[in-house]
């Protein structure tokens, strides 16, 4: 019951006079509606999600012939898109582009052996580590002269284009070792089994993939001299959507899911993993 | 304001659906009887619907604020800062058993083994506390206990293996140094035990905590800017209800101004001035608890958990010299987690930090003059010492200045860190009781001013009824 009911002989005045204060709620609320919109470029709620993963890393994140990709990365990524409600849609990147395309947009994720460095974080935002490696040295199977980091004096090694490791040992450590320049680590496993190259140092979790793939031309010293936090990178500005990574990453060590593809792509090379999950970084 | 709410004159002509009214009426099937009780009557009915839709748009907005309080001021809020005590525990924990397996049989060296022993002691029991009340914090929710019963299993586990390894130094009763290999092959079990397993656990704790906060303030935000147009809404049509009927009375019946409907109309405009100033209120301090208090009390309780898990790898890289390169990477790089200027290797960094700004790290925010910063150089600096002293082969120094001096240096940094962080929670705990407080009363307050609001009308209305008795 309403005044209106009682005044139908005016009507359009008392129908205006009705209208008015749900003319007011209508203007505020899209007004109010407008103010929330401030984080339109965010992954969450977004259907297809970009990735760009690795295309030369056996184990890691490899191209298979059909342009499809597999390995841990690649695992990790579509448990992650299917925990934030996505489909992934991979593309191949390699080290030297992912702050740029993450940057740029080009990407809405990357998981690509993205290991988490201070200068990085500054640029992108980091989730997770979802697993921590350790870096260690590559040879050829019948080198017998490199048994730890040190050694790496005065020897050959690769500088992969993009790529943290080779400066933990010749700037970090100081080890005076001749930094021979290569675009991505394929290349520099090829320049390695050519004899261009004395060592390769980079993460054991990758290493023991182009190990694996080539067991009688390559060894690993087992040097590990380092803690590598894998991370998954995300735009500086997302913060809601690196919050967001990070709890599908704790329930993916939860549900099991975590040590199933640590098994699946570690554990034939010999690789011991703790299955437990790590220190977030924490986005910001 | 009212006069727009005024009814219309009566002596208008008659239009074609002013016919079709009268007829209804004559017919007495579907209008209502035109009569000046009737209108009366229904001008109180739409008053009474005006004062629930405000009742109910204060109810809602300060329920809504109230359950946006108690998250972050009483569930997220406190765990993040409750597990960020957890983690400092714990990490002390491991780094106190390395000092004493580290001094081995010279029980006096530096702080001495028995003082190290009851700090662990100490910090076992702080870590008991702040997992028993993580858990009752954590309440309902599934995936934070599960995490807090993992810590508690995994205390537990830590503290058998810590057991065993001082129990085997004990009878190793080795010089100061690096223990012998089955002491050190327990201590590493105990120590990979705590820093991929515990530490992470409780630092993913406060990290998850932070981000319910963080998510609840941003919904919070747009929520009560929400319901303070709906309280401003609901206000204004009451008022002008309210003025429509005070016309309709005063050109029936010819009186200037009924003094009821007048003060109703003051207790309505009462109600929404006070529950507009209460929401507003309410949401600026909790605004101020999470950006002026929690941001920077969760800053530095982050940046004294992994402080000191820095110092405990000072320790660590003292005691297992085969694992001595990779403690000093993590060293590095968490020194550049808690204050980043821009160096290629610890060399280089303890350089760029007595010369340059703070580029980035939990310590940006501060004064290069500011007691945290000076104390954090001041840590820095015996750290490069010890690397200098143990890369110059006076490991014996290293260790005496490690487990001495350097016991001092680090507590007056973390002493200094732990100002900040109950700086920051003050602020919290203040904003957050204040406003809640300016939330308070309506849980009387409305009902009896929606009850004075109606009787006021009633009581103004009823003698003009009572007219037409």
């Amino acid at each position: 019951m309403s005044p209106r009911t009682a005044r139908k002989g005016h009507s359009p005045m008392r129908l205006r006079l009705l209208l008015a204060p749900l003319l007011v709620c209508a203007a505020l609320s899209a007004a109010l509606a407008g103010c929330t919109d401030e984080e339109p470029t965010g992954i969450e709620g977004k259907k297809v999600l970009r990735v760009g993963v690795k295309f030369d890393q056996p184990g890691i994140g490899q191209e298979r012939r059909d342009g499809t990709f597999e390995g841990f990365d690649v695992d990790v990524a579509e448990y992650v898109a299917a925990a934030l409600g996505a489909t992934p849609e991979f593309v191949r990147i390699t080290s030297d582009q992912r702050e740029r395309r993450i940057r740029d947009r080009e990407v809405d994720l990357v998981v690509a052996s993205y290991s988490i460095t201070p200068d990085r974080r500054r640029e992108v935002n980091f989730a997770g580590p979802y697993i921590i490696g350790h870096q260690d040295i590559m040879v050829r199977e019948d080198a017998t002269d490199v048994a730890g980091v040190h050694d790496l004096r005065g020897k050959r090694l690769c500088q992969a284009g993009g790529s943290n490791s080779w400066r933990r040992v010749t700037v970090e450590l100081g080890i005076k070792a001749r930094l021979v320049p290569a675009a991505t680590y394929g290349e520099c496993v090829r320049m390695l089994q050519a004899g261009d190259l004395d060592a390769l140092t980079t993460d054991d979790v990758i290493l023991a993939g182009y190990a694996l793939a080539n067991p009688d031309a390559f060894r690993l010293v087992n040097a590990k001299f380092t803690d590598e936090k894998y991370g998954i990178g995300l735009h500086k500005d997302d913060i809601g959507g690196c919050e967001a990574v990070n709890r599908a990453l704790t329930r993916m060590y939860q549900d099991g899911t975590a040590a199933r593809l640590l098994a699946r792509w570690f554990r034939p090379a010999g690789l011991k993993t703790t299955g437990h999950v790590p220190q977030f970084e924490g986005c910001s | 304001m009212t006069d727009t709410l005024a009814p219309p004159s009566r002596r208008r002509e008659p239009g074609p659906r002013r016919r079709r009214a009268r007829y209804r009426r004559r017919g007495g099937a579907l209008g209502p009887p035109r009569t000046v009780p009737a209108v009366l009557r229904i001008w109180t009915a739409a008053v009474a619907l005006a004062l629930v839709g405000l009742f109910a748009a204060v109810h809602s907005g300060v329920d809504e604020a109230r359950e946006g309080l108690r998250v972050i001021g009483r569930d997220a809020g406190p765990q993040a800062v409750n597990t960020g005590t957890l983690y400092l525990a714990l990490s002390d924990m491991d780094a106190q058993l390395a000092g004493i397996l580290l001094i081995g049989r010279e029980h006096r060296l530096g702080q001495g083994r028995a003082k190290a022993l009851a700090i662990y002691e100490k910090r076992r029991r702080e870590a008991g506390q702040a997992v028993l009340q993580a858990f009752d914090i954590a309440g309902q929710n599934a995936t934070g206990r599960e995490t807090v019963q993992s810590v508690l299993d995994g205390l537990g586990a830590y503290e058998r293996l810590a057991a065993r390894a001082l129990v085997l130094d004990e009878r190793a009763g080795h010089r100061a140094g690096p223990p012998p290999a089955p002491v050190l092959a327990v201590y590493r079990q105990a120590t990979d035990l705590m820093r991929a397993q515990l530490l992470p656990q409780a630092y993913n704790l406060t990290l998850e905590s932070a981000a319910i906060v963080r998510r609840t303030h941003v919904s919070e935000t747009d929520r009560a800017t929400d319901a303070l147009a709906r309280v401003a809404v609901a206000g204004v049509v009451l008022l002008g209800v309210l003025g429509g009927l005070q016309v309709t009375i005063s050109r029936r019946f010819r009186r200037a101004v009924s003094p009821p409907l007048a003060l109703a109309t003051a207790v309505a405009l009462a109600i929404t001035a006070l529950a507009a100033t209460s929401l507003g209120r309410s949401s600026a301090h909790l605004r101020a608890a999470k950006e002026d208090g929690f941001d920077s009390a969760l800053t530095y309780a982050r940046a004294r958990a992994i402080s000191n898990t820095a110092a405990a790898d000072q320790v660590r890289w003292l005691i297992d010299p085969a694992r001595a390169d990779t403690y000093e990477q993590v060293y590095f790089d968490t020194s550049q987690t808690i204050a980043y200027v821009p160096a290629g290797n610890l060399a280089a960094y303890y350089t760029a930090l007595e010369k340059v700004p703070l580029k980035g790290g939990f310590l940006q925010s501060t004064k290069a003059t500011d007691p945290v910063v000076v104390r954090y150089r001041a840590f820095q600096k015996a750290d490069r010492t010890l690397r200098g002293l143990a890369g110059a082969g006076r490991t014996r120094h290293a260790i005496v200045l490690r487990t001495g001096t350097m016991v001092g240096v680090y507590a007056d940094y973390d002493r200094e860190l732990g100002a900040l962080v109950a700086r920051g929670r003050t602020v919290f705990d203040d904003r957050i009781t204040r406003a809640e407080r300016a939330l308070g009363g309506w849980g009387t307050g409305l009902p009896v001013g929606a009850a004075a609001v109606l009787a006021l009308v009633l009581l103004g209305v009823r003698p003009r009824l009572a007219e037409f008795r």
